[in-house]
């Protein structure tokens, strides 16, 4: 019978008994590139140190990307009810604020759940009424969320 | 503007909020929030976690509150101060705060579509725009809570000034025992009607330490040295004319001391009856409200 899509296909139909098997080290390379230790090592039965780093590493950095996505729509949200001249003072917690959340995944991902909770909801044409807070109300509740 | 142009504008706003107070409230306390609230046009009081104690918002038709529920049920408290009664009152802390807000909003121009700003303070006194504003905004939201001449009536309703019946009239006004002691030491005519010669304080101890966390006396009148001499925040430290230590933590009920006063340059001595009653925490492991009278 043959494939009967075979006139719809792009490419010419490989032969399977053609196509070339990886060999093991290529294999390896291959899920080392990966970086996931858990594959690497449930096929290979083995994981290097440096792919655990790595794979913790992104753990870290992608917990890093959404605190520091969190913290500034949260801090946004803020802005324009915070002093004119206080807003720096709060720019200038922003970098210690995510130093000590995103020390660990499991604790950036904690701070990220309790920051979301400060979130809030203005309807169309609602503005807050701008430039009272100082930031050293909202550090201290900062802070606190980091427990 | 330099402050004189601010007190200005404190004294036509006070005059203003505190109209508006006795009229909502038919000059009976406690003031409402919620009627007092709609008169300012706020559409909406709103209770959620924020990071700061309460905001202020605009929009087409008026104002909204949104307030900090500080893990409270946002809902709940939503109804609470919709239903608001002189049986059921609000906390006082969340009084203060919704009448700090609608401070606020005495300084937009409610006339047209949208509230606009048209009022503010400026920098002077030694304190920014921001602390002006701030605290003049504290003073306004104590006058709404507590108009001077309603104040000034259940004041000298009292037959004797002791702790119990200065915690009773901040129960009837529903606002804090700070609140009532810093807008009553704010209030010299009253304890000049009063003929008050003496002192209330609001104690508060943290661990071995003993802070006045509120003191209301008279400017006008001559008390003791030793009452003259005590300020919010200072550590308590109150010493007999014999140079006794006076603790609250340990004064009876009811006493007398004998206290310094100074007359003309020449000093006499003054027996003070002193009443004291534990009030609760106040963010401390005790407070106590004591008063002093020259007997």
């Amino acid at each position: 019978m043959g494939n009967p899509y075979a006139s719809l296909s792009l490419f010419p139909d490989e032969d399977e008994s053609v196509a070339i098997e990886p060999t093991f080290e290529q294999k390896r390379a291959y899920f080392k590139r990966l970086e996931n230790p858990h594959a690497h090592s449930a096929i290979f039965g083995d994981s290097e140190d440096n792919l655990w780093q790595a794979a913790a590493r992104h753990q870290k950095n992608d917990a890093f990307v959404s605190l520091e996505k969190e913290l500034d729509e949260v801090l946004n949200l803020y802005k324009h009810y915070v002093a004119r001249n206080e807003w720096k003072h709060l720019m200038d917690f922003r970098p210690f604020f995510l130093q000590e959340a995103s020390d660990t995944p499991e604790h950036a991902n904690q701070v990220i759940n309790r920051l979301q909770k400060f979130k809030f909801s203005l309807a169309p044409g609602e503005k807050v009424e701008y430039n009272r807070a100082p930031a050293d109300r909202i550090i201290s509740e900062l802070k606190k969320i980091l427990g | 503007m330099p402050p004189t142009k601010n007190v200005s504008l404190l004294r036509a706003l006070l005059t203003k909020a505190e109209s508006l107070a006795s009229t909502v409230s038919k000059n009976e306390f406690p003031v409402l929030l919620r009627p007092l609230a709609e008169r300012r046009k706020v559409t909406s009081v709103d209770f959620c976690p924020l990071l700061v104690d309460a905001m202020l918002t605009t929009h087409p038709e008026g104002f909204r509150i949104l307030l900090n529920s500080d893990g409270g049920r946002d809902q709940e408290l939503k109804e609470r101060y919709r239903n608001e009664s002189k049986r059921k009152l609000l906390q006082p802390r969340l009084r203060f705060s919704i009448a700090h807000e609608l401070a606020h909003t005495f300084f937009y121009d409610l006339t047209g579509e949208s509230p606009k700003l048209s009022k503010k303070f400026k920098s002077g006194g030694g304190q920014t725009e921001l602390e002006n504003l701030e605290r003049y905004c504290n003073t306004i939201a104590s006058h709404l809570l507590l108009p001077t001449q309603m104040l000034s009536d259940a004041f000298l309703r009292i037959k004797a000034i002791t702790p119990e019946s200065i915690l009773e009239l901040a129960q009837t006004t529903g606002v804090s025992l700070p609140a009532l002691l810093f807008r009553l030491d704010k209030s010299d005519s009253l304890f000049i009607k009063k003929y008050f010669r003496g002192c209330i304080v609001l104690v508060a101890q943290h661990d071995e330490e003993l802070k006045i966390r509120a003191v209301a006396k008279p400017r006008s009148l001559i008390i003791a040295r030793q009452l003259r001499q005590m300020n919010s925040n200072d550590v308590w430290s109150l010493k007999t004319q014999g140079g006794c230590e006076i603790n609250p933590t340990r004064l009876p009920k009811s006493s007398t001391a004998i206290l310094d006063v100074i007359l003309d340059q020449s000093r006499c001595q003054k027996e003070y009856q002193i009443y004291v009653a534990a009030v609760g925490g106040f963010d401390a492991m005790n407070s106590f409200l004591i008063t002093f009278e020259e007997k």
